[in-house]
């Protein structure tokens, strides 16, 4: 939270003092809060939209990973099909251990990837204070859009509705008193 | 406790592994049920154990944290001596049930719900409390719902569409049904109240323009655009126009 509230003061000095930049500009000073920096360090909120997503991209990745290693899967079925269809417990018990391989090469290459480009994304993603901001601002706007759209997507048109209203209620109310 | 329980409880965790578009979750489960049928007379050499894997390892689908009821309830009909084509019945008949109550009860009630009590306690205590809440707490369904699910379905046997219409499995639904609605409407306010709190008016504007649009976006273009794809469309574009902007 200390992170946060340095970034935001920060942030809101560097907009008031546009006037004080053009000055050392004029002077040939180079502001330190102009320079383009990579995310490394970047407290609080700053990191929240690369990391957002970093892991939305891991995310996908890892959705269409699945399909492939369901795809190996019954080609492997096809292939044992004899086998299978007999009730031979050896081949069921490999056919479900190589789908199980499949799987664990699938999620370390993710996990790999994903970890190789959070590093990349935090060493080598050049963005300055505003367009930090803007990514933040857009992470949370989206994730607002996805948190309400699944949210009525459950309740659907049924009684939930009215138990999402009261949770609202609720949780608004302890907003205002906290 | 009949002897290979423990083994088929242990395998229904890794019964999607095998998941494939041609039987589904079949192999899986069969795999899942072996340890149950090893102690049918005659043991392995009975023609009923491999016509029984034969059976289950065609095309078979059930939600992953119910294929342990599945498992036991045709295990147990292969105990009970109950006749091929009856047991094959039993196994057409489960597919769809125990597919539609798993989702309802856990992919669109207990899930929702574990991860809207994980970002309030994150909110209110800390963030790694709001982690370890929601593992503990999805957990224990998820893993309850296995363990009792494998149980009820070896009790019934051939009887088990009594267990899903029962009471655990109805008020479950019920519970279910009204808490992720609930929690998850307590947890928006709260979550947007905490992470707006350092952002100055602007940003709170831009913010709630996005959300609004995005909820526009994901309501018309439902399902093909995907909580991930508007994420990604968003953050994208939010990202190139930050770095053209510098």
């Amino acid at each position: 939270m200390q992170d946060r509230h340095a970034f935001f003061l920060a942030h809101r000095l560097n907009r008031r003092g546009g006037r004080l930049r053009r000055r050392r500009r004029a002077r040939g000073v180079e502001a330190k809060t102009e320079k383009v920096f990579g995310l490394a360090g970047v407290p609080g909120v700053l990191g929240l939209g690369p990391a957002v997503a970093v892991a939305l991209v891991v995310g996908y990745l890892g959705e269409r990973t699945v399909q492939i290693v369901r795809r190996g899967n019954s080609a492997d079925a096809r292939r044992n099909r004899v086998g299978l269809d007999a009730g031979d417990p050896a081949c069921l018990r490999r056919v479900h251990l190589r789908g199980m391989l499949r799987d664990a090469i699938r999620a370390l290459l993710v996990t790999v990837f994903g970890l190789a480009l959070a590093e990349v994304v935090r060493r080598w993603l050049p963005l300055d204070l505003r367009g930090a901001v803007l990514v933040g601002t857009v992470a949370v706007g989206a994730a607002f859009a996805v948190a309400a759209a699944g949210a009525l997507r459950l309740v659907g048109r049924g009684g939930g509705r009215a138990w999402l209203a009261a949770g609202l209620v609720i949780g608004a109310a302890w907003v205002m008193a906290r | 406790m009949k002897r290979g329980m423990l083994a088929t409880w242990a395998r229904t965790l890794i019964v999607q592994a095998s998941w494939n578009y041609d039987r589904m979750v079949g192999i899986g489960v069969a795999y899942a049920m072996e340890p149950l049928l090893r102690d049918l007379p005659g043991g392995r050499t009975n023609g009923r154990y491999a016509a029984a894997l034969k059976r289950v390892a065609g095309f078979f689908n059930a939600h992953p944290y119910l294929t342990g009821m599945a498992a036991g309830a045709l295990a147990r009909v292969e105990y009970d001596g109950v006749p091929e084509a009856q047991a094959d019945r039993l196994r057409r008949a489960l597919i769809g049930p125990l597919g539609s109550v798993g989702d309802q009860l856990v992919w669109a009630g207990w899930l929702p719900m574990s991860v809207a009590v994980g970002l309030i306690v994150a909110v209110l205590v800390s963030v790694p409390a709001g982690v370890v809440s929601l593992l503990i707490l999805y957990n224990v369904l998820h893993l309850g719902l296995r363990s009792w699910g494998l149980a009820a379905g070896w009790r019934a046997g051939i009887g088990v569409a009594g267990q899903l219409a029962g009471r655990v499995m109805h008020g479950g639904l019920r519970f279910s049904a009204a808490a992720a609605p609930f929690a998850i409407g307590v947890a928006l306010p709260l979550v947007a109240s905490w992470l707006l709190a350092d952002f100055g008016g602007s940003e709170r504007l831009g913010a709630g323009v996005v959300g609004l649009v995005g909820l526009l976006l994901a309501r018309v273009l439902a399902p093909t655009l995907s909580g991930v794809r508007l994420g990604l469309l968003f953050l994208g574009t939010a990202i190139l126009a930050a770095w053209l902007w510098r």
